[in-house]
């Protein structure tokens, strides 16, 4: 192994470990949790609207033109 | 069909909720693709990177087996044994939203080999995806359903009781089965097998009922994705993401680490949903309610009760693991009424548990042999 070469290692050892004590903490800290579940939620809430408009508006053209409006 | 996932079915599902499921499956399919070209790029990048020849295309598993049975929810798979020795058969329960292959990731490292090379028959169920029946599938098609026919398939192919091996969440499900159907196995070996959901880590935390809703997810998306599952695992450890390629870069001269690196990363992207009925038991009655522990789930009419566990019972735990934290798992030595039951541990990851060299090497051949000396 070249001296480059130990010395990357070295300092991704301890970049590692300083990064993973702080994401353990960001993920488990109950605000961090409290917005992933609310952003979530709400991008689950926006895709059920999104689905019921499209799903109504297939309905409605696979319904055609109702009878009341032809002459 | 689970008469928990009916119950909870969404009324309000758009119509065009099949295609979307379909679309969905297709959608994952490429994505799994997608990572192991990306992985291979890395790869052959970093072998270019040291000037040492490319590695081989690496994909799915390492060794030979032909599909006995296409059930329902699997295709049965048959390993068969290596040399003379006749040993019995083995039916391996893998995780449901993981491929089995990690069992069988390359010819030095495999889980499958080693019983292979011992003179077992290894039955593996490989899990379908659900696509759109997965909103009405639940415990009791998987447990009472795959598990028991694949049980079944291996009586009659080999004479004899099989080993039940499950791994991670199949380890969950085949523990429901073993005290389901006790005298169907002649041992039960648990991997990383979560068993009290309010001791499994983080995951415990994410999932609590205040903040987690399962019949939402599966409302509006009608299985659990594996790119929703995965984005919550990789958040787990976020760093990995970085450090990974920059290691693989790193240990670009050594083949047979890169080719380990890349089989198994290639394996992490090579996800299946999580049926969306099932995913509602799952998380609401195990993960919230604890209800295998408390003696409260039911598969049908009938309660799960684990203290009808009486085959032999080896618990295998690893001690670094973030998914199936040791708490989770050992605690099964106290419920069961086996009377030769066994648990080991080792030092090492939840993957690393099956996937590892060191962990194959050192650690597994108790593991053969605790099997073995109860054929």
């Amino acid at each position: 192994m070249t001296p480059g070469e130990t010395m990357a290692r070295e300092a991704l050892a301890t970049w590692e470990k300083a990064a993973g004590s702080f994401s353990e903490s960001l993920v488990r800290d109950p605000r961090n949790l409290e917005l992933g579940a609310s952003m979530l939620r709400l991008s689950l809430m926006w895709k059920r609207t999104a689905d019921q408009f499209v799903g109504h508006m297939i309905a409605m053209a696979l319904k055609g033109p109702s009878s009341g409006n032809n002459p | 069909m689970s008469a928990t996932a009916q119950a909870s079915s969404s009324p309000g599902y758009p119509d065009f909720g099949m295609p979307f499921l379909a679309f969905s499956q297709a959608y994952d399919e490429m994505v799994s693709s997608a990572a192991r070209a990306r992985l291979h790029f890395i790869a052959q990048s970093a072998r270019l990177l040291h000037g040492k020849p490319l590695i081989e295309y690496i994909g799915g598993a390492a060794h030979p087996f032909t599909v006995v049975a296409d059930l329902p929810l699997a295709r049965l798979l048959r390993y068969e044994p290596l040399g003379n020795k006749r040993a019995g058969s083995v039916v391996v329960v893998a995780s449901l939203i993981n491929k089995y292959y990690v069992l069988d990731l390359l010819p030095d490292i495999s889980v499958i080999r080693g019983y292979q090379g011992r003179g077992f028959s290894v039955f593996v169920l490989d899990w379908k995806a659900p696509g759109a029946k997965g909103g009405d599938l639940g415990f009791a098609d998987y447990v009472d359903g795959a598990i028991k026919q694949a049980v079944t398939h291996a009586v009659g192919a080999e004479g004899g009781a099989p080993h039940l091996l499950g791994y991670c969440m199949g380890g969950t499900m085949a523990a429901m089965f073993a005290a389901r159907y006790p005298d169907a196995i002649r041992t039960l070996t648990l991997l990383a097998a979560p068993i009290d959901f309010h001791a499994t880590g983080v995951l415990s935390d994410w999932t609590k009922r205040e903040r987690f809703d399962a019949d939402l997810i599966i409302d509006v998306l009608g299985n659990m994705p594996p790119w929703l599952m995965q984005s919550g695992f990789k958040l787990m450890n976020p760093v990995d993401m970085v450090l990974k390629p920059l290691r693989t870069l790193l240990d670009g001269a050594d083949a047979d680490r890169i080719r380990h690196v890349t089989a198994l990363e290639a394996w992490l992207d090579d996800n299946m949903a999580f049926a969306g009925g099932l995913y509602r038991e799952y998380i609401g009655r195990l993960y919230q309610d604890n209800a295998l522990v408390n003696g409260t789930l039911k598969i049908g009419d009938t309660l799960v009760d684990l203290g009808n566990i009486t085959a032999p019972l080896l618990n295998v735990i690893a001690l670094r693991d973030h998914i199936a934290a040791p708490a989770s798992s050992n605690v099964l030595q106290n419920l069961v009424a086996s009377a030769d039951r066994e648990m080991l541990s080792y030092e090492t990851g939840h993957i690393g548990l099956t996937a590892s060299r060191r962990t194959l090497e050192k650690f597994w051949p108790r593991i053969y042999s605790w099997v073995e000396a109860r054929g």
